[in-house]
């Protein structure tokens, strides 16, 4: 599904690399965890993805069904059907969810909106995610709570059906129990729609607890330099990054 | 030249549309207006003459040439209340100033006296904004921000990654700007000239 050829990246107008030769390849339905310390270029390499507007790729390629997204725009990108639920939603003052999500949907589904359904389906994923139907009135992300937050986040993806999840730290800012809620509907949704890939990006295991991993893969100064199953991650909880930074040394990667 | 003159003695909410405005309060009231306009130089004077006076004022303002907005809220008594909103969209590469005056005269004591300016330039237009907080008294809270500038990318980006293009992204930010009011009602004839302007965007 997701296809990332020795891809070079770096800020854009600077000469500062993000990522170098940077490969990965995500079939149909897995689920991938990119783990890594801070600085390691994880969250930018999901940003990258979505085609944001500060990185700029000088070599290698980005294939979503085996179609290059690089020269596309970032809604065209959504509209393939690649979600970014981010580490920290912006904050989008005037600007009610409903209206947002209702004009959203209706650009991803390529139809008119039927507003009876689309209220339906809201209230019952809200109901499932534990929200408060009046945050649908309120100004996107405006005065919410870090779980509010993304649960938002994963009320537009229920809404919105991507082929392709990308969770950006989706564990951060979350209570126990918001992470369980959280989880549970990524997973029902992962039921629903077999052919879903998932890109997970996490500094902590415990997220891995819950959406499974079908790889893992620690990043680090911009390349993946391990990779193995759901046991290296629980390896870097126990013995932290620096035991595989040494092992990467002596390892070839898998 | 003054279109709309009023003195005002009970509690309202007022849109208004493409008029000057000069505004007395003598009463102890609070009074909401939402300015709109298109397109040309405005004058607005508000005068607080009743202690526990109140005005929130928001001007939307749609920009095209060389525009001035100048705005005198004078607090004539203690304890009088303003909070100003000015939100403007430079379209095009010419000038949009805002001059605001917050004026509290000596004794008027217990006087809040807000102010918040913002101007979106869509192209390289230039503006500019002069808050001015012309104030007399110890006893006075008060504050004033002002920005100049494109809308932050960051909101466009997170739009777009839900499928929206950028007419789409921007539609939604300029409504979500310059219609301050949530309880508006679209269908009356002058709004719906200042919401079909935002369209044309």
């Amino acid at each position: 599904m997701l296809d990332i050829r020795n891809l070079d990246c770096k800020v854009k107008d600077t000469d500062k690399m993000i990522l170098s030769s940077f490969s990965l390849s995500i079939g149909k339905g897995e689920v991938h965890a990119i783990m890594g310390p801070n600085g390691a270029g994880k969250s930018t390499l999901s940003k990258i993805i979505m085609g944001h507007y500060k990185y700029e790729v000088t070599n290698g390629d980005i294939l979503f069904n085996n179609e290059s997204i690089l020269n596309l725009d970032v809604s065209e990108r959504a509209k393939k059907g690649i979600f970014l639920a981010m580490q920290d939603p912006t904050v989008i003052n005037g600007v009610s969810n409903s209206e947002f999500l209702k004009e959203a949907l209706g650009e991803i589904s390529g139809e008119k909106v039927n507003l009876y359904s689309f209220i339906k389906e809201i209230e019952k994923s809200m109901e499932e995610l534990s929200l408060n139907s009046n945050m649908l009135h309120r100004s996107i992300n405006e005065g919410f709570s870090g779980g509010e937050k993304k649960k938002n986040e994963v009320l537009q993806l229920k809404i919105l059906k991507p082929k392709l999840i990308i969770l950006d730290e989706l564990d951060s800012g979350l209570d126990v129990d918001s992470l369980k809620v959280c989880a549970d509907n990524i997973n029902t949704y992962l039921q629903q729609n077999e052919d879903t890939s998932v890109l997970i990006i996490t500094h902590y295991p415990r997220i891995l607890e819950y959406i499974k991993p079908t790889y893992v893969h620690i990043l680090n100064e911009g390349k993946i330099i391990k990779t193995g199953d759901f046991s290296l991650a629980k390896k870097i909880e126990n013995s932290g990054y620096s035991s595989i930074n040494e092992i990467g040394k002596n390892d070839s990667n898998e | 030249m003054i279109l709309m003159n009023k003195l005002i003695e009970k509690s309202s909410i007022f849109n208004i549309y493409q008029e000057d405005l000069n505004l007395e309060i003598n009463q102890k009231c609070d009074v909401i207006i939402y300015h709109y306009i298109i397109d040309k130089d405005v004058d607005v004077n508000i005068t607080l003459n009743a202690s526990g006076a109140s005005i929130e004022y928001h001007c939307s303002n749609i920009n095209y040439d060389n525009h001035k907005v100048n705005i005198n809220i004078f607090h004539n008594k203690c304890d009088t209340v303003s909070n100003i909103y000015n939100h403007g969209v430079n379209v095009n590469d010419k000038k949009l100033d805002f001059l605001i005056n917050g004026i509290v005269k000596k004794d008027m004591h217990g006087s809040i006296c807000n102010q918040e300016n913002q101007i979106i330039n869509l192209r390289n237009g230039k503006s500019t904004i002069c808050p001015n907080l012309l104030i007399d008294n110890y006893d006075t809270s008060s504050r004033h921000s002002a920005y100049i500038g494109k809308f932050d990318m960051d909101k466009i980006f997170y739009l777009k990654s839900r499928g929206l293009s950028d007419k789409q992204s921007y539609q939604l930010l300029l409504k979500a700007f310059l219609i301050q009011n949530s309880t508006l009602d679209k269908n009356s004839n002058n709004i719906k000239e200042f919401l079909e302007e935002i369209c044309k965007l």
